[in-house]
């Protein structure tokens, strides 16, 4: 059996990389995902949900198959096929029988390059898409977030922006609009095609060959971004929701690129904040000892042109300030006091034993691969990764944070939720 | 085509009575360990609903051997995962160490099975814990209208609340209650351990033998003698709160997964819905997808009524609901989807699948079921639940005797399924 966490990488030609790994132990599962540049940051102004909606068009028929035909299709085989769109991507998956790994990537391939983009389908996703943006409004962790990323990043950034558009701006979008954004930005160039499978790495390699999405050569534009929010935007932000139970609380502020040096110390700094599940810091202060929530954490999210970080919690209308209190606290708590050899010990061991689960499941396994391939890492990356892990300091941690997480000392606060439990913030 | 082989596996008991299954997977450099316990929110009665659930949180807070917090720690620091779901008939334990650390989380289950300490200095702070994940709860519009639907379908029977419970009886709940819980249903005599991944079972086999061979209870659960009348009536309820669109969902009383009718139920899940999802691999692995060729989603999604629709058959232990359900489109009203929705259930008391349709949905099941022992964690997962549900045998059962089902029989089944009352809950966004 090939190695698990060792990722093969091979130059297809015409811009395409192929990553390969092999499957896990009693797999009989392959995964194939065809990953490219053309998420949300392709939108063109006004236009916004656009890359949102030509992804879910993918899975409702093909130039040879309408949608009933499709969904036969994946039935027959018992596969899955589902598309997610983000800000700096958009990745089509697979899931099926490894015994039929062909007619899977037959399938993804056929999807990819010859959507049928069917007027009718274009109207109804586009109308699936207005009511979910409608219900995300109604929900306190939807509005919350939204309002934390429209704040943090200047109107004309991809981060500013929902992937999932606006309102007005999904209502007027077309079917001529849906094909024009697949013929300027499904390209070769950028593509990635990533295969979890128990098969021979040759026969994975032909298979792959014979059956590339045939697009046209060339790449995507990059989206050019503005620059920094102008001073004077509102720290804290009240959205009252009547009828809702909860509030949601989201501190945080800007992180680097994912690119940036200090890349490792900041995620290794996030697992102790709140990243690690039971052993962060928040979840021991927030959920364990003062019983305040269900659910705490933290994240500092690194993306091809920008990043942010947050430290969030859902709690009871009556104890919000309590909750903020704490989450301000360990955040400075981290960027102030270097955490100690003991705690970091504990933390640090702990993710890196974690990297292990992926072998669980097919598609944690094949996640792994995803990650390599998204962020052009070495192949080797989960293997290399843990050493550079155990060589940094508590303080380059600390320095790490405290240079890099912009705003730790003020950061930005939303919270949304029930109007009694989010009267005590200022803002609105 | 073959019905699905199951892994190999060995099982024994021990002399306390537990039940061991043990599926060695010599690559795997991991290892699943799941505790069943055959108990959970239908074994509550009014006053103490939601206790099954707060003890599962309580077994992480300590045991003779482990203060609070180290059996989160032992297991974490590994790399591991560890958690646990309570459903309304079982509840489970589980964890995923690497292959050097498999010993750990069988000494862990071994010492909390009838060592918890259930320590009163933590049981506020829990408390409302466990009231923030019913308030998390209650902010999807999802989660109201199905403990609506229950609260409604059910009048006598268990499964009229939750797993979480009434808030009133979280509010109320004290270590008595608890203690009492506990020691009424947690011994090996009640419970499964089932361990999957990189082991040598002969190892394995003696550690266990070890670890449990002081662990006595001698537990003598009560069974749950509630069975739920017939439904002769209508039933409804209307909910108002944040959203977009309204969502309706209708329920009607359904056999439970031991029952003669259970195959062809699980045959109108899949034709009315899409899936089984005790016949989905991608059930497990929490991908959701649509079923564009399932009779709701061309019926209602495909004609724009509504966003999304599905159906659901609760494979429990005792008779419980089937329902379907649906999420409008904008402009669409609650009436019209509740038309939509019980015309095709209508349609399948009526008239016959043809031979196409039967012959695809068994192919279906088929191709699906082969696929449902991949991963070391799935593995585990499924010799445990259905052993939960019933047993091993189940699996094979439900799929042969699916298989055999004619057009005539799915109908008469529908007819048997759909015969006595309905309930509806519709959820309006505010304002509507």
């Amino acid at each position: 059996m090939r190695s698990l966490l060792r990722v093969e990488r091979h130059d297809l030609g015409g811009g395409v990389t192929l990553y390969t790994q092999g499957a896990i132990a009693s797999s009989r599962i392959t995964v194939a995902s065809w990953i490219s540049p053309a998420g949300s940051s392709r939108d063109p102004p006004g236009k916004e949900g656009l890359a949102a909606l030509t992804g879910r068009l993918l899975v409702t028929g093909t130039r040879k198959w309408d949608k009933r035909e499709l969904a036969r299709r994946l039935d027959r085989i018992a596969a899955t096929l589902s598309v997610d769109v983000s800000w700096d991507g958009v990745t089509a998956e697979i899931t099926g029988p490894t015994v039929v790994e062909q007619e899977l990537l037959d399938i993804l391939s056929e999807v990819v390059a010859h959507p049928r983009f069917d007027p009718a389908e274009v109207v109804r996703i586009r109308t699936a898409m207005e009511e979910r943006l409608a219900r995300d409004a109604s929900q306190p962790s939807h509005r919350a977030e939204r309002a934390f990323l429209e704040t943090l990043f200047p109107e004309g950034h991809p981060y500013h922006r929902n992937p999932g558009g606006n309102r007005r701006s999904v209502r007027a979008l077309r079917p001529r609009d849906v094909a024009d954004f697949h013929h300027r930005n499904y390209r070769t160039g950028g593509s990635k095609i990533v295969i979890t499978s128990r098969s021979e790495e040759r026969a994975v390699l032909r298979a792959v060959k014979a059956r590339m999405p045939p697009l046209p050569d060339g790449t995507t534009t990059r989206p050019s971004l503005p620059g920094r929010t102008p001073p004077g935007a509102p720290r804290e932000i009240a959205l009252p929701i009547a009828g809702s139970q909860q509030v949601e609380i989201l501190v945080g502020g800007i992180a680097p690129s994912r690119t940036h040096p200090a890349f490792s110390a900041l995620r290794m700094g996030n697992e102790v904040l709140g990243g690690r599940p039971i052993l962060s810091r928040l979840f021991q202060s927030v959920r364990e000892q003062e019983g305040l929530a269900y659910d705490t954490e933290s994240d500092v999210t690194m993306l091809p042109e920008g990043g942010f970080w947050s430290a969030a919690a859902g709690t009871g209308a009556k104890t919000v300030r309590r909750v903020l209190g704490i989450l301000q606290r360990e955040t400075r708590r981290m960027m102030t006091q270097p955490v100690s050899p003991e705690e970091l010990h504990a933390i640090r061991e702990s993710f890196i034993g974690s990297f292990l689960l992926h072998t669980d499941t097919p598609l944690a396994a094949h996640s792994f691969a995803d990650e390599v391939a998204t962020y052009d890492l070495p192949p080797d990356h989960f293997e290399t990764w843990p050493a550079e892990l155990r060589r940094l300091t508590p303080e380059d941690i600390r320095t790490a944070m405290a240079e890099h997480l912009e705003g730790w000392a003020r950061p930005l606060v939303v919270v949304a939720g029930p109007p009694e439990g989010v009267r005590s913030i200022r803002g609105g | 085509m073959e019905l699905p082989r199951t892994p190999t596996f060995r099982t024994f008991t021990t002399p306390g009575g537990l039940e061991v299954f043990l599926a060695p997977i010599p690559d795997s450099p991991v290892v699943s360990s799941w505790m069943w316990y055959r108990v959970g929110s239908r074994n509550e009665h009014p006053g103490i609903t939601g206790a099954a659930h707060w003890l599962e949180h309580m077994l992480f807070k300590g045991s003779a051997h482990y203060a609070t917090g180290e059996i989160d720690r032992a297991i974490v620091g590994t790399g591991g995962y560890l958690n646990a779901f309570t459903d309304s008939d079982f509840t489970a334990y589980l964890s995923i160490v690497p292959r050097e650390r498999a010993e750990l989380p069988i000494a862990i289950e071994a010492d909390r099975m009838t060592g918890a300490t259930i320590p009163s200095g933590e049981l506020d702070s829990e408390r409302s814990v466990v009231l923030s994940e019913r308030e998390m709860n209650e902010n999807n519009p999802g989660f109201r209208v199905d403990e609506e639907l229950h609260a409604l379908s059910f009048h006598v029977h268990p499964y009229r609340w939750n797993t979480l419970g009434y808030a009133q009886d979280i509010r109320s709940m004290d270590r008595d209650k608890l203690v009492g819980f506990y020691e009424r249903y947690y011994g090996p005599a009640n419970a499964s351990l089932v361990v999957a991944g990189g082991f040598d079972p002969a190892t394995m086999r003696s550690f266990i033998e070890r670890k449990f061979r002081k662990v006595e209870r001698t537990v003598h659960p009560p069974d749950v003698r509630a069975h739920e009348p017939p439904q002769r009536s209508r039933r409804e309820a209307t909910l108002h709160g944040p959203g977009s669109t309204p969502i309706v969902k209708v329920g009607w009383h359904a056999p439970e997964v031991g029952s003669d009718l259970a195959p062809a139920a699980m045959l109108l899940e899949m034709h009315l819905g899409g899936e089984a999802p005790l016949f989905t691999p991608g059930h497990a692995w929490e991908r959701s997808r649509e079923h564009p060729s399932s009779a709701l989603y061309r019926s209602l999604v495909d004609t724009r009524l509504a966003v999304s629709a599905g159906c659901e058959w609760g494979t429990t232990i005792q008779p419980g609901l089937f329902s379907v359900y649906a999420r409008a489109a904008p402009g669409v009203s609650a009436a019209r989807l509740e038309a939509a929705l019980e015309e095709q259930v209508r349609r399948v008391t009526k008239e016959l699948l043809s031979a196409a349709e039967l012959r695809e949905l068994r192919q279906r099941l088929l191709i699906n079921a082969s696929m449902l022992w991949s991963g070391t964690s799935m593995i585990a997962f499924r010799l445990g639940y259905l052993r939960s549900l019933g047993g091993l045998a189940l699996e094979r059962r439900l799929l042969s005797r699916a298989l055999a089902l004619r057009p005539a029989d799915l109908r008469k089944a529908a007819q048997q399924l759909f015969d006595g009352g309905s309930t509806v809950v519709r959820y309006l966004p505010e304002g509507s």
